[in-house]
């Protein structure tokens, strides 16, 4: 029986104009980029009857879950909020806070509004292509009468409009009460979506997928055929090859596998466009993109080359997003080193024979899949990282991590007890070389002595913990700093030994990463408020807890953990003491503006600047553990008037201070930091006695600034060259240097011909600052390395770029002084590889308290190693604050 | 009175005495436009059908039964006077090329007009049009890039004879008939208009032109 089709039905859905095409004032809406102001701008809507709020714009954020900042003073880059957004916020509200009747209905309901998606995933750009998210849209006229729009929109693009009505292949096609008159317009829109996408995953099964579904694990197959099950559970009833499959063409290989990674198939490809914005939105290589036109289109690698013979360098994030087998992860020619010298084992290229360390096993992406944390990474994440982690099961006593060690593993805790000391001997030993005397103290490259400490030279341990704790050493990974701690099992343990790389992955998983940072925020503060306690020969006396008594730290330290738990008051959730991240740049207080916290610096640098008579002065800079803000803080305490007669302005800043890197803060409250006050009275007495130093200061600040001394030039340069992050630069004395370039061929005859030097760079007093890598505190080219290739060992400072380096330049993009140097490297007959080379402080040949070779190599004694801080001091001139 | 006013241009082409480009009032109807600026109909044939917005509103035939209309366009018809009251067919020649109108009617009016004189095989016209829609997609979006290349396969499979009578009848059944589903996926889901309307041309041949299809059926060996 054909269907009746009316002649009119031809112009459907084509001249028709949306629903939602004009707004209230009858002005067609224009397709305009979202404005912050929409942020606060809510939309009520309804999603298959269920009422849902949500704001007209959202923040848009990166690949990592993190808000993106535009600028300095925190702007972020608004993103219309989508439908699929509200689905989103529809599910979670059950979560939120509780009590309205509409949240219990959410909450009863199990209808999970669900809308499929493909081409779209939350850290891209929606792209819109694949349509499968497609929903039906209405709206309510003021008779009360549903109008459903004969278009279907993509939910994951189409923005947010009041009053909009939205209705999913789920939604019930009974009325869930009396008074709802809709449900016939419910049930039409319901099928006509579920028939539509019926229709949709048909295209893409006759033409991209094989006939037959899959046999194995659905954990393995491609999101498409998941997409594909979880819809046929829901009763769509798709027929995979109802549709005539793909005609064999001409195209010459539909097979590429040129590449040694990846295995391409464009037979399977939907043209999500997946891999094309994970390739230059996220990893920024710009190397996959489309070719050919309708029918015929294809994704190309540069002008539709091989993958292999592409400018491709294989960093994976393509096959790890694509939904389909067109972009497969294969088996490496060659095992990264680092997993072979763990888990032992044959190098399949070399056919190199490693040990292996006892107790260390590998994994697979099937062992993964159950794990409560790697079993949210996708099948292929799990088997493009497997290289990346490694099981661990430790005997009771075995050591895990040693404090001051940099380490680029962090250990995701399994079960059995640990046992940690924030102190270790080995660490305080004295250095066996004293020819670079009191700096390699300082910096705590004390020679590392293969005895390892037995439990009982170690002392009593500071803490315990077990798999409650979930993550160990992974502060090492996020803020690249020294393992604050020395563990050791105490039972039998079993944990994972995971990279960089596993743990960017990891917290791209929003449940992941809500854990982890909890964890780290936990952590990071405790280790801030542990720095008091800890007066090793590493760290400085605090200027203002340096002076305390052990008593005094220990209350100080317990007052602060507890407020760190509680909110300010019921009505603002801001906790009185909270670790905040503040982006390079990033204002954290302005000069005159009315104190409100107390700072204490934990990882970063933070530049002090005041305006003087109009003119931007660098005054100063505060290093890691440094802390600000107190006298502000206290300016306005009635308990202080009494001594100390200050004026009526001291409670606003008295100088702007910006982030120079990432910096971390401990943010006390001003309100908690006078409760402090009055607990410790040794710490008020200190604060007191500094606000009485600086009491007099005022009276001088005029003339000083008709008078500025050098300090305020030098500071900017020093600053603004990125000096204060340094640990070890090269610096050439030029009053000494007559350009004979022995270093830069010292450096050459020490590194296989090939320079890691260039005697360039900028000139800081009469210091020329080489290009060679600085060794920074925060070290940019470690963020983000797609294979973990480049990172810190032990205790040393130099920066080692493993052989498994892909080339892919990110590292020395990220190097703000140019000190990473791509090199050519001609593998086989036709391709030619890239790879990554810095200083590595010729750790191969010196002892870690000699000379490197550039050093040595200068006849003229005009070549140094130095801390950025020390070279500041050698400046003539400037006097320390 | 029109509710646009002026004049408009319109590419005629197919059966006429004189195809071209012609600039007309607005508001003159189809058979206006046939007998007076192209000099009627080539070899003085009889009308078949028009292609009223190039091949995007499909085929409509030359005289429709009024039950091909939706009541409510059916009010619409006898509003503006196009059919006389007991007339059972709305001869295409009286529509008024005016968008006002043919928008009130939900039919669709473009700039290139096909006319079809009597003896034209619309299977082979209509699979022409399908294989243009599918050179012209541009291969952003599933329905349209996959969706207009099933179409064109259809089209052949049919002009090629290789359907039976019951199969080409089931193209268009309301329970999974292939051709109806698709050109609902591709009105409703395709991104842009290409996609809408590219299933018009073979789902107006089944629906109007059953005697077309006769030829094609494929023989009981």
């Amino acid at each position: 029986m054909p269907a009746k089709l009316f002649v009119d039905e031809i112009a459907r859905a084509w001249e028709e104009e949306g629903l939602f095409a004009r707004d209230l004032n009858g002005q067609l809406i224009r397709a305009e980029e979202a404005t912050a102001k929409q942020y606060s701008e809510f939309v009520t809507m309804t999603i298959d009857g269920m009422p849902i709020s949500v704001p007209r714009a959202t923040p848009a954020v990166d690949s990592q879950g993190n808000i993106i900042f535009l600028d300095a003073s925190g702007r972020t880059k608004p993103r219309a909020t989508t439908i699929l957004d509200a689905r989103n916020a529809l599910k979670r509200q059950p979560e939120g806070k509780a009590g309205s009747p509409q949240v219990a209905a959410n909450a009863e309901s199990k209808c999970e509004h669900f809308i499929p998606t493909l081409c779209h995933l939350p850290h891209l750009e929606p792209a819109g292509v694949c349509r499968v998210c497609s929903v039906a849209v209405g709206k309510q006229d003021s008779t009360g009468r549903i109008t459903v729009q004969d278009k279907l929109v993509p939910a994951c693009v189409q923005p947010v409009q009041p009053g909009m009505l939205v209705y999913t292949l789920d939604c019930p096609t009974a009325a869930r009460n009396p008074e709802d008159k809709s449900p016939e317009v419910a049930t039409a829109a319901r099928s006509r979506v579920r028939s539509n996408v019926k229709t949709l995953l048909e295209l893409l099964s006759a033409d991209h997928l094989p006939a037959s579904s899959p046999t194995a694990n659905l954990d393995a197959t491609s999101d498409l055929e998941q997409l594909l099950a979880r819809l046929q559970q829901k009763g769509l009833q798709i027929e995979r090859s109802r549709l005539a499959s793909r005609r064999v063409e001409k195209t010459p290989e539909p097979s590429d596998s040129s590449s040694p990674l990846i295995q391409v198939n464009h037979a399977a490809c939907i043209l999500c466009d997946r891999c094309v914005r994970s390739c230059s939105d996220i990893k920024q290589n710009f190397v996959i993109g489309r070719t050919g036109k309708g029918y015929e289109t294809q994704i190309g690698f540069d002008l539709n080359q091989p993958m292999g013979d592409s400018s491709c360098v294989e960093c994976g994030e393509c096959a790890l997003n694509c939904p389909t087998t067109a972009l497969t992860i294969v088996k490496p020619p060659e095992e990264p080193e680092w997993w072979l010298e763990q888990v032992g084992g044959t190098n399949s290229l070399t056919k190199q024979r490693f040990r292996g360390h006892p107790g260390k096993s590998a994994v697979t992406p099937e062992s993964l899949a159950t794990h409560r944390y790697f079993g949210q990474l996708t099948y292929r994440q799990r088997q493009w990282l497997q290289y990346s982690i490694v099981r661990w099961e430790l005997k009771p006593g075995e050591e895990l991590c040693r404090r001051g060690d940099y380490g680029f593993t962090a250990f995701l805790l399994e079960n059995g007890q640990f046992e940690g000391w924030r102190s270790d001997p080995r660490e305080a030993e004295p250095s066996d070389t004293k020819s670079s005397g009191g700096l390699f103290d300082w910096l705590g490259l004390g020679a590392t002595k293969p005895k390892v400490p037995t439990a009982a030279e170690l002392g009593k341990a500071d803490f315990e913990c077990g798999p409650e704790a979930i993550i160990l050493g992974e502060m090492t990974l996020i803020s690249h700093q020294a393992r604050t701690a020395t563990l050791r099992a105490k039972t039998p343990c079993v944990v994972y030994e995971i990279r960089r790389n596993v743990l960017y992955a990891l917290q791209r998983h929003p449940y992941v990463r809500e854990e982890l940072d909890k964890v780290y925020r936990a952590r990071a503060l405790r280790d801030v408020l542990e720095f008091v306690g800890n007066r090793s020969g590493r760290s400085l006396s605090h200027r203002l807890f340096g002076e305390l008594g052990a008593d005094d730290l220990d209350k100080c330290r317990r007052f602060l953990e507890a407020a760190s738990q509680r909110p300010i008051s019921p009505t603002n959730p801001k906790r009185q003491v909270d670790l905040i991240r503040v982006e390079p740049g990033q204002v954290i207080c302005r000069q005159d503006e009315v104190a409100q916290d107390f700072f204490i610096i934990r990882i970063g640098h933070v530049k002090v600047s005041q305006a003087i008579s109009g003119e931007d002065r660098v005054i100063d800079y505060f290093r890691p553990k440094h802390s600000f803000g107190e006298i502000a803080c206290v300016a306005d305490w009635n308990e202080m008037q009494g001594e100390l007669k200050l004026q009526a302005d001291a409670s606003r800043r008295t100088a702007t201070c910006t982030a120079l890197d990432d910096v971390e803060l401990i943010r006390i409250d001003k309100q908690v930091f006078q409760q402090l006050l009055q607990q410790v009275p040794a710490l008020a007495k200190i604060v007191l006695a500094r606000a009485k130093q600086l009491q007099t200061v005022p009276a001088e600040q005029p003339k000083q600034a008709a008078h500025p001394t050098t300090n305020s030039p030098i500071l900017r340069e020093f600053t603004e060259q990125g000096l204060y992050n340094a640990q070890r630069l090269l610096v050439l004395d030029l009053e000494a240097c007559t350009r004979c370039d022995e270093c830069t061929k010292a450096c050459a005859d020490t590194h296989g011909g090939v320079t890691r030097l260039i005697r360039e760079g900028l000139r800081f007093d009469k210091w020329l600052v080489a290009s060679s890598c600085r060794s920074c505190t925060d070290p940019y080219c470690l963020v983000g390395c797609p294979v973990d290739a480049i990172h810190r060992d032990g205790e040393r400072l130099e920066i080692q770029i493993e052989k498994h380096c892909i080339g892919c330049g990110l590292c020395a993009n990220n190097c703000p002084y140019g000190n990473i140097n791509m090199h050519e490297q001609q593998l086989g007959a036709s391709v030619i590889s890239h790879t990554a080379t810095t200083c590595d402080l010729c750790h191969k040949i010196v002892g870690p308290h000699e000379d490197v070779s550039c050093v040595f190599a200068c006849p003229h004694n005009a070549a140094f190693r130095m801390s950025g801080p020390e070279l500041l001091g050698k400046i003539d001139g400037y006097r320390a604050v | 009175m029109p509710h646009y006013q002026g004049a408009r241009f319109f590419s005629v082409s197919g059966d006429v005495t004189r195809h071209g480009v012609y600039e007309v009032p607005i508001g003159i109807t189809l058979g206006e436009l046939i007998d007076n600026y192209c000099g009627g109909m080539r070899d003085g044939k009889k009308l078949k059908a028009v292609a009223t917005s190039g091949p995007s509103a499909g085929f409509l035939p030359a005289a429709i039964p009024l039950d091909a209309f939706s009541p409510r366009v059916q009010k619409k018809l006898s509003e503006h006077k196009l059919i006389a009251a007991g007339e059972k067919e709305f001869q295409l020649r009286r529509l008024p090329l005016e968008l006002g109108v043919v928008r009130d009617l939900n039919l669709m009016l473009g700039g290139g007009i096909v006319i079809y004189a009597e003896g034209a095989d619309l299977v082979d016209q209509a699979v022409a049009c399908l294989r243009f829609y599918q050179s012209e997609s541009c291969g952003k979006c599933v329905p349209c890039r996959i969706g207009s290349t099933k179409m064109v396969e259809i089209g052949e499979a049919l002009q090629q004879r290789q359907l039976s009578a019951a199969e080409i009848e089931g193209l268009l059944s309301t329970s999974g008939g292939l051709v109806l589903e698709l050109s609902q996926t591709m009105a409703e889901t395709a991104i842009c208009g290409l996609g809408n309307v590219a299933p018009n041309p073979l789902r107006t041949l089944l629906s109007y032109f059953p005697a077309d299809l006769q030829p094609y059926v494929r023989s009981k060996e």
